[in-house]
């Protein structure tokens, strides 16, 4: 009797357990649903015009905190209480990475950036020639995702590539997540460090490569051929991990590790060499197997750059081999050079050197926390480590620093995890969620300012799209200038060069802007005067007069010249003022977001 | 042969069919995008990669897209190189590629049936 009693009572123990288990995996799931849906319902009517000098932030509802408070301390308790739950766990990361990424797909009435909108004309070239032309400009060089992109657009129905633009952030973060899970699980079999790791690179990737442009997809195709590596070309003592002993199975995966390379080389300039300092460091500690594989992806970009490449090469040695070995010269374009601006800016770009060496330092201590329990994997430290010598070959423009913190960050969060669980035994007690949940908060607020800190001029209105695109279709068709075959372009002369331009015709405009004539150095005096730049924008415009020459200004480039500071606040505006006053010029577009002019009659006949 | 195992291929044949007709038709529907991208973007890699037969979820996926990524790039590339610009014969020859990665693959994974001499 005794005996059925208990075993009675310990199925209904384990019924009562298992409907629990339900509960809480339901309860999570509901909290999901609902962070995901105050999220959509929040944003609603944003209005990312209302945005300060500190970014986005500032045009947020404050309630916003709600939908995101949610979503982590749920991430936080299911990393803690269900770690193997890899659909929940997934299905958290999915969530967070919408509401992380996609904030400007929700509120945005066009997609942002600038740099969008030229990548949506060279596209449009490709797709309108149907060939590539590697002397118009560098990206003709490398145009592996702009053809990759004219031919989806193309086939999909699309006119240009422009339907893409507005959810790439969201699109390529979700296709870093399973390559990320890969990378994770090669190094450690503790999945709530795998699933910590996965919220911290998400959270702390600020640096928003990850729009509609080459390196967002030649990132994805790193990640891809640095998780295969890892896990199939590396010697490992992990009795779990496969050793790719099976030749006809490391063959094949060689052969389509080659594939994904051969099509990042021609995509992004920087991104090979990343790849082949990863798999360099790897070799340098002895666990890559493939050892050809460095030494073939490097032949193999050498031969795009110098059979490829050339005409880029050529006008551009300088530019490629002139800052090898100029650390100082590296770190002073990539950070003094682009630390200027007014207060709020200046403490946006502040938080975002904070936020890289905090980073760093973390995944550090947490380095050296693995290296104190004896579980420090120095091969996945010198792949984390791998991408600093590019800073040595040159400043990329002034960039090269915010792409080595996007190459090193998968392994920097995995380290900053790892400091939180060094071994399987730590960070058992109930106060670790708090602690996950409560670093994830502040990481949250960093990357709210750091991220999105540039609203003001990286948001563009449907207005200045209108203004730019009554240009393009307005300007004469490109005329023979006389000498043989060549044929001049029109001109855009815009305030500054922040504006959704150069997304059509892209080959056949010449485009300047007024903030680098000579003249506007008078706009920097304490009494600015606006005369000597009006009189070298009617020369230029003079010049381009038979191919078509329009002057350009929108809210854009103003809200840019008073951010980034480089002339006083308002003088783009003053200057605006006095072309519109200006005999010189006539106002052939306007709407309360932008005005085009071109020359009057009185421009193009008075002397100089 | 398992409802599963076939799955995958019976979803990449479908996926090419309706992509070709919708693209070769002019079909200017709210389905063309999503089909066409779908099938461009998931299956010439997929359809490898089961070939391969990588056993985690995670590699499969992100092997399969980085690849179909790239077979489309390379393809769309070695026509504007060549000055053959076509988008319409690019996604024949990734159909192409899919169909016979997918027809390699039963051919050479094919398992005897019940009752059939191995």
């Amino acid at each position: 009797m005794e005996t059925r009693s208990a075993g009675i009572l310990s199925r209904r123990l384990l019924l009562t357990r298992q409907a629990a288990r339900h509960v809480v995996v339901g309860a999570t799931l509901a909290s999901v649903l609902v962070a995901l849906a105050l999220w959509a319902v929040l944003l609603e009517g944003v209005d990312p015009g209302k945005s300060s000098n500190l970014g986005l932030i500032s045009a947020l509802p404050p309630a916003i905190v709600v939908p995101f408070g949610l979503l982590l301390a749920s991430f936080a308790f299911c990393i803690r209480r269900m770690p193997h739950n890899t659909p929940i766990l997934v299905l958290h990361a999915i969530a967070l990475i919408v509401m992380l990424y996609g904030v400007r797909g929700m509120i945005e009435q066009v997609p942002a950036f600038k740099v969008t909108w030229r990548h949506i004309g060279i596209a449009d070239v490709i797709n309108r020639t149907g060939e590539i032309d590697p002397t118009i400009d560098a990206y003709f060089n490398w145009p592996g995702f702009f053809t990759l992109f004219a031919f989806l657009a193309r086939i999909a129905g699309f006119s240009s590539i422009e339907p893409f633009a507005a959810w790439a952030p969201v699109f390529f973060n979700l296709l870093y997540l399973a390559p990320l899970l890969v990378i994770m699980r090669t190094a450690t079999k503790d999945s709530r460090v795998v699933w910590v790791a996965i919220l911290t690179f998400y959270l702390t990737d600020w640096i928003g490569q990850d729009y509609l442009s080459p390196q967002g997809l030649a990132f994805f195709l790193h990640l891809v051929v640095i998780a295969l590596v890892l896990r199939w070309f590396t010697r490992t003592d992990d009795p779990d991990l496969p050793d790719a002993s099976e030749v006809r199975l490391k063959a094949m995966l060689m052969v389509v590790t080659l594939v994904i390379t051969a099509f990042a080389i021609p995509s992004h300039q920087l991104t090979p060499f990343a790849t082949v300092a990863a798999l360099a460091a790897l070799l340098l500690s002895r666990r890559l197997v493939a050892r050809g594989l460095p030494v073939i992806i490097t032949v193999m970009t050498g031969t795009w750059l110098v059979l490829v490449a050339t005409d880029y090469l050529t006008g551009h040695q300088k530019n490629v081999t002139g800052g090898i070995g100029d650390i100082g010269g590296t770190l002073t374009n990539n950070v003094e050079a682009r630390i200027t601006g007014n207060v709020p800016r200046l403490l946006v770009l502040d938080l975002r050197l904070l936020t890289t060496v905090v980073v760093w330092l973390l995944a550090l201590f947490g380095a050296w926390r693995l290296h104190r329990n004896r579980r420090l994997d120095r091969a996945f430290a010198a792949v984390a480590v791998s991408a600093f010598p590019l800073i040595a070959l040159q400043s990329y423009g002034g960039e090269v620093l915010l792409r080595v913190y996007l190459f090193t960050l998968p392994f920097a969060a995995f380290f900053i995890a790892s400091a939180i669980f060094p071994t399987p035994a730590s960070g058992r007690s109930t106060a670790t969620p708090f602690v996950v949940f409560v670093l994830s908060v502040l990481a949250l607020v960093g990357f709210a300012i750091t991220r999105y800190g540039n609203e003001r001029i990286d948001y563009f209105t449907p207005n200045e799209v209108s203004a730019i695109r009554f240009v393009y279709a307005n300007a004469p068709p490109t005329v023979s200038s006389g000498e043989g075959s060549r044929r001049q372009k029109f001109l855009m002369l815009a305030g500054s060069d922040n504006l959704p331009w150069k997304s059509a015709r892209y080959e056949q405009c010449a485009c300047s802007t007024v903030t680098n004539l000579p003249g506007w150095e008078s706009m920097r005096l304490v009494t600015p005067n606006p005369t000597p730049a009006i009189k070298n924008a009617r020369d230029l415009m003079r010049h381009y007069e038979r191919a078509g020459a329009y002057m350009i200004f929108t809210r854009s480039t103003k809200a840019a010249v008073d951010l980034i500071g480089s002339s006083p606040k308002g003088s783009l505006a003053n200057f605006e003022v006095a072309v519109a006053r200006s005999k010189y010029f006539r106002r052939v577009y306007a709407n309360p977001d932008a005005e085009v002019f071109v020359l009057s009659a009185s421009g193009r006949t008075t002397g100089t | 042969m398992t409802f599963h195992r076939l799955t995958w291929p019976v979803s990449c044949v479908t996926l090419s069919a309706l992509a070709i007709v919708l693209v070769l038709f002019d079909a200017n529907t709210v389905v063309r995008a999503p089909v066409v991208l779908t099938f461009l973007l998931i299956c010439p890699g997929l359809a490898i990669v089961r070939f391969i037969g990588i056993s985690d979820a995670a590699t499969e996926w992100s092997v399969a897209v980085a690849l179909s990524f790239s077979l489309d790039g390379l393809v769309a590339l070695i026509q504007a190189y060549t000055a053959t610009w076509n988008p319409t014969g690019a996604l024949l020859v990734l159909t192409g590629i899919t169909l016979a990665a997918i027809a390699v693959d039963l051919l050479l994974h094919r398992r005897p049936e019940d009752g059939e001499q191995p």
